[in-house]
């Protein structure tokens, strides 16, 4: 079942630019928090919608796959698992030797959320296995962004 | 060029092998698709958004947000496209297109998992109420097999359209 959405005008705009940040793939198949990328609203709409944009780039020094997701108020938007996860599935899965990848997101969040509730957003990292994958890379200046458009319920 | 107004509207599908509308979760939905066509963009199936306008001359941005896993090794490249009311609205077909050039294309081992982000904008000239049906298209270059949301694994993929007021 494919999930569609519709909404109105942005009520509000938060955007997140972090200059220096990395993430290490620390356990197989698993989703860990990129430091930094964090962001907080509190919701200005009843039955608003949220759209979520993000950007991270990395290096990786194998072939078995990175994801990007985003985490709502606690939730991993992605699936931790190692039989039919979807942590290698965005950028350097099948590479045969190391490269650098970037990874863009967009995505509606329908949240469900009250008006004057707080939201927290922030991004993840998932990789296949731990080989020396990481979001951004120690010693080289980099930048991620994530945003965050809520969006009026649709009239 | 382009320059528009404010957000009026937003549309979106979300489509994949998962069990709820964040993906935590698989779920053998069957929406996933393989793309064999060679050099010739094809519809996605399962990414049809439909609506009707909701001002005159508004103005559209597009953003995809695709999952594509080549599944045959051979570096040919793939690429992303629109098609609006039937008519497809970026990309070229043929040996002199584009259906390559966003992913995968290069020497041997660049086949494999890419996130591929397609956006464009676009003003159609619509009256305000207006019927729209616009979809996603993949293409490919050689024996690449394209796989949408490869199957088996929680892969889903994401189609958004913003409908913004002119200027």
């Amino acid at each position: 079942m494919a999930y569609t959405y519709s909404a109105g005008s942005a009520l509000q705009v938060i955007h997140n630019n972090v200059s220096v940040a990395t993430a290490y793939g620390s356990t197989a198949y698993t989703y860990v928090d990129i430091p930094g990328t964090s962001i907080s609203l509190t919701t200005k709409g009843t039955g608003s919608l949220i759209h979520l944009q993000c950007y991270v780039n990395g290096w990786g020094s194998s072939g078995n796959g990175v994801n990007i997701a985003f985490k709502l108020n606690g939730v991993v938007a992605g699936n931790s698992s190692s039989s039919n996860g979807d942590t290698w599935c965005r950028a350097i899965n099948g590479a045969t030797a190391g490269r650098s990848w970037n990874v863009g997101r967009s995505m509606l969040w329908q949240h469900g959320l009250s008006l004057g509730s707080p939201a927290t957003i922030s991004l993840m990292m998932g990789t296949w296995s731990t080989a020396g994958v990481s979001a951004g890379w120690s010693s080289y200046q980099t930048y991620f962004h994530v945003t965050a458009t809520e969006l009026a319920a649709s009239s | 060029m382009a320059s528009c107004g404010k957000l009026v509207k937003v549309y979106g599908k979300r489509w994949g092998n998962i069990s709820d509308a964040l993906g935590t979760g698989y779920s053998a939905l069957g929406e996933h698709q393989t793309i064999t066509a060679n050099q010739t963009y094809v519809d996605l199936s399962s990414s049809t958004i439909s609506f009707t306008t909701s001002v005159t001359n508004s103005v559209f941005l597009l953003q995809a947000d695709l999952n594509v896993y080549l599944a045959t090794d051979n570096g040919n490249g793939t690429g992303a496209a629109f098609k609006w009311n039937g008519t497809r609205i970026c990309g070229t077909d043929g040996g002199s297109g584009d259906t390559w050039q966003r992913m995968g294309h290069g020497s041997t081992g660049n086949g494999g998992a890419w996130n591929v982000v397609r956006k464009l904008v676009y003003s159609p000239g619509l009256a305000a109420g207006s019927s729209v049906s616009a979809n996603v298209m993949v293409g490919q270059w050689g024996s690449n097999n394209s796989v949408i949301n490869y199957p088996g694994y929680s892969n889903y993929s994401d189609f958004i359209i913003m409908e913004f007021e002119p200027t």
